[in-house]
């Protein structure tokens, strides 16, 4: 069997069916077939690997031993693993360096990614299409674009469950306002989604008093997803747990249908959906290590270090197993009721990157004390 | 905000504490430099000695320089390079070139704001404002906010003095306020700055330029030591022999090695003149064995340095743009450019340094970094002079010999530090 079939045939599956065991076996058949199709594809990939002493695809045993780039390499290089082919690049939105990822995305990835994601989707918010309320204003963007930038991207991705979509917002000169003929729609509907960038539902629902319910009011059947990282709030010291509370009590919205989920850019598809004050959980599509910030030793469970992401999804890029600069850790691995593996990460605020230094050492040759 | 250290208890509360010590007369005036000198010289003393009570910060946070530092010949080295005669910062006194009588005098309140990244740093910049007459307040990085605190307190508890010593570190002390207080404090951080009569940065771009945009007294006098960059310059005749390529190494080991090559003189890059691969390799393999005879076991370093290493080396080696050697997790590494395109790198930390070779001096005009402080050099002394003028003319500040780079002395980044704490005083 080949590698894309490797792919579909789990991706086939049922994202949260397997035992920790049946994952591993799937998942390394196709790590190792991907490491085969980059070095085969991405010179630059092949360049790195050959120059550094890795096992051969077919001695890597465990996890632990999959190579793994840094995610941030993509917004300083092209990383590409196909020849002449239809393709769209998507780019991040800015970090605290200012500099966007650049992600080259073929068709076979792309199809890859939305079957991935509709059907983590499907699992958390029901196989049933639903109207999506989409916490933004309708974007103006030319589908035929070459390029696409990751708000756009990242959104898009979720329309794939959406039975129709509506926008919750408009935009006046520069500055975005509740449609409150499209709010009215949003309460009457009770078999809805709303979804936007967790920012964005801080400032436009939380912070926004004409998103507001009467008092008989209240969206218990709606489900929430809001995604896009925890930066700007915990930069105005908003952890998860006050979030969650805040919108609970704004919205009247049941607990286990608010879903923050986790994802990013270099590794589209393969999401992480957290439910309520619950951590980040880990389908059979992918896999998370962490790894210590020093030794980048791989670390028992509850210890905090940086995130490894194993992801089978891209062709098209050498994006399946990236390390990222988050630093998180493993908050639970069981088995769940049927033998399946229930694994959970935490994620940490994100680290600032380095920028020259302030001055001045000063240690003499003789130095000892 | 939080006063860290006070001499006084005063029964107010920490703002009110500030507003009474920005007031409060200058007892240094009343003393004299070598009485100051004195003093510093029986901390260096005791911080060398057994009796010392913060041996284990001074070990810690790699500040055991400031014991060497403090000790009286250095002070009076550092005070004749500023001043020729210390003494006019005393009495007035007749400068006998010019037949006028000069007299130099504190400005009043030195405000530093610290850096977080060299602890060392803190109490230079307190000692050199204290040496001038200058009370001083000293606004510390969360990071190290407890460090200077204790290492003063250990000094007025320490009763092994002798009385009149004891008496001038007293008073030292007394001119002495260490604070702390959240970046977005902006009331306190604007009234620091609005009380200062010299205001000292230590910090990156950022910070300093936050600093500077304060408001201020409008003969406030402004010393940056902003963020700044190293590198290292060797030319083609000494890497001729083994015996200079050894020592080329353990002396560049012993700059990059202190507090993580965190120091704006640290060096990050090393330029060979006219070196080819060959030599770059022995070089790197002579460097790899210094360090492995060198670092320690463990180093707590920073994670975000540690990422940007696996992305550095990532491109590196992806781009084929030559090899890296690196140590266990990687603790140190060396990126050996064999790439036609000459680029000096931006620094990536924790023992990390870059190895390139030039045919011409020219070469570096375009691509040195506008804000280098130092190049460390390792030279034949019949070619210091050009190399010296064509680098300081591209705005590099210092010189010192590679494995010397990390010593801190006067002039520092282009000052001469003490020179800016004081005012002259004139009679004809």
């Amino acid at each position: 069997m080949n590698l894309k079939d490797k792919i579909d045939e789990l991706l086939s599956l049922n994202p949260f069916q397997l035992s920790a065991s049946q994952k591993k076996e799937e998942l390394m058949k196709i790590i190792k077939l991907q490491i085969e199709h980059h070095l085969k594809y991405c010179k630059e990939y092949k360049n790195w690997y050959n120059e550094n002493s890795f096992f051969s695809p077919n001695n890597i045993k465990d996890f632990n031993d999959i190579p793994f780039l840094p995610s941030s390499v993509f917004k300083y290089m092209d990383l590409k693993s196909i020849r002449k082919t239809k393709s769209k690049i998507i780019r991040s939105s800015g970090t605290s360096t200012n500099l966007k990822s650049k992600i080259v995305i073929d068709i076979s990835t792309s199809v890859n990614q939305r079957r991935s994601l509709s059907k983590i989707l499907a699992y958390i918010i029901g196989k049933h299409r639903k109207t999506f309320y989409v916490l933004d204003a309708k974007p103006s963007y030319d589908s035929r674009s070459y390029e696409v930038n990751a708000r756009v991207a990242g959104m898009q991705g979720y329309m794939i469950a959406a039975k129709s979509i509506k926008y919750l917002l408009v935009k006046k000169g520069d500055k975005l306002t509740l449609d409150k003929s499209v709010f009215l729609n949003l309460k009457k509907n009770s078999d809805a989604v709303l979804i936007g960038y967790t920012y964005m539902i801080w400032k436009h629902i939380v912070k926004n008093d004409s998103f507001q319910l009467k008092k008989t009011e209240s969206l218990n059947n709606l489900n929430l997803i809001h995604f896009g990282g925890w930066k700007k709030l915990s930069d105005l010291r908003i952890g998860k747990k006050e979030f969650t509370k805040t919108i609970i009590k704004k919205l009247r919205i049941n607990i286990r249908k608010i879903f923050d989920i986790y994802g990013f850019t270099e590794q589209l598809g393969t999401v992480y959906p957290s439910s309520g004050y619950e951590d980040c959980r880990v389908s059979s599509f992918s896999h998370v290590l962490v790894r210590d910030v020093n030794t980048l030793k791989i670390l028992p469970d509850g210890k905090s270090g940086f995130l490894q992401f194993i992801s089978p999804l891209p062709l098209s890029y050498p994006g399946f197993s990236l390390l990222n600069d988050d630093v998180g850790k493993i908050s639970k691995r069981i088995k769940g009721k049927y033998g399946e593996e229930d694994l959970q990460f935490e994620v940490f605020p994100r680290l600032n990157k380095a920028v020259s230094r302030g001055c001045g050492d000063t240690l003499p040759e003789n130095y000892y004390i | 905000m939080k006063i860290l250290f006070k001499n006084n208890t005063v029964n107010s509360s920490h703002k009110n504490f500030l507003d009474q010590y920005i007031l409060k007369p200058n007892l240094l005036k009343d003393i004299t430099t070598k009485e100051i000198i004195n003093a510093m010289n029986s901390i260096s003393n005791y911080w060398i000695s057994n009796r010392c009570g913060v041996r284990h910060i001074i070990k810690e946070y790699e500040i055991g320089f400031i014991a060497l530092w403090s000790k009286k010949s250095n002070l009076e080295k550092l005070l004749k390079l500023n001043f020729n005669h210390y003494n006019s910062l005393d009495e007035p006194v007749k400068e006998k070139n010019f037949g006028s009588t000069i007299y130099g005098r504190p400005l009043g309140l030195a405000v530093h704001w610290v850096a977080g990244n060299i602890p060392l740093l803190a109490i230079i910049s307190l000692f050199q404002t204290l040496l001038t007459k200058n009370r001083s307040i000293v606004k510390v990085p969360k990071n190290l906010k407890n460090i200077l605190p204790e290492i003063l307190f250990d000094l007025k508890k320490n009763k092994s003095f002798p009385v009149k010593t004891k008496k001038i570190i007293n008073i030292l002390l007394e001119s002495t306020l260490v604070i702390y207080f959240e970046k977005d404090d902006f009331k306190t951080q604007e009234k620091l700055s609005k009380s200062a009569d010299i205001r000292i940065v230590w910090g990156g771009l950022e910070a300093v330029e936050n600093i500077i945009g304060l408001k201020k007294k409008m003969n406030c006098r402004d010393i940056i030591f902003g963020p700044k960059v190293s590198l290292a310059y060797v030319s083609k005749d000494k890497i001729k022999s083994m015996s200079n390529i050894k020592k080329l190494s353990s002396n560049l080991v012993n700059d990059v090695i202190p507090f993580n090559q965190a120091g704006c003189n640290s060096p990050h890059n090393l330029i060979i003149e006219k070196a080819t691969k060959k030599n770059l390799i022995k070089i790197a393999e002579a460097l790899a064995r210094e360090f492995n005879l060198r670092s320690k076991e463990f180093y707590l370093d920073n994670p975000v340095d540690k990422y940007n290493i696996i992305e550095k080396k990532f491109i590196f080696q992806s781009k084929k743009k030559g090899f890296v050697l690196s140590g266990k997790n990687n603790q140190w590494n060396i990126f050996i450019s064999t790439s036609k395109k000459i680029t000096i790198e931006n620094p990536i930390y924790c023992r990390s340094i870059f190895l390139i070779s030039i045919n011409q001096l020219s070469q570096l005009k375009k691509i040195l970094p506008s804000n280098t402080q130092s190049m460390g050099i390792f030279i034949s002394e019949k070619k210091k002079q050009n190399i010296i003028k064509f680098f300081a003319d591209l705005g590099i500040d210092r010189f010192p010999s590679i494995g010397k780079m990390s010593i801190y002395e006067n002039p520092w980044d282009g000052y001469l530090p003490l020179q800016q704490m004081v005012k002259w005083i004139s009679s004809n």
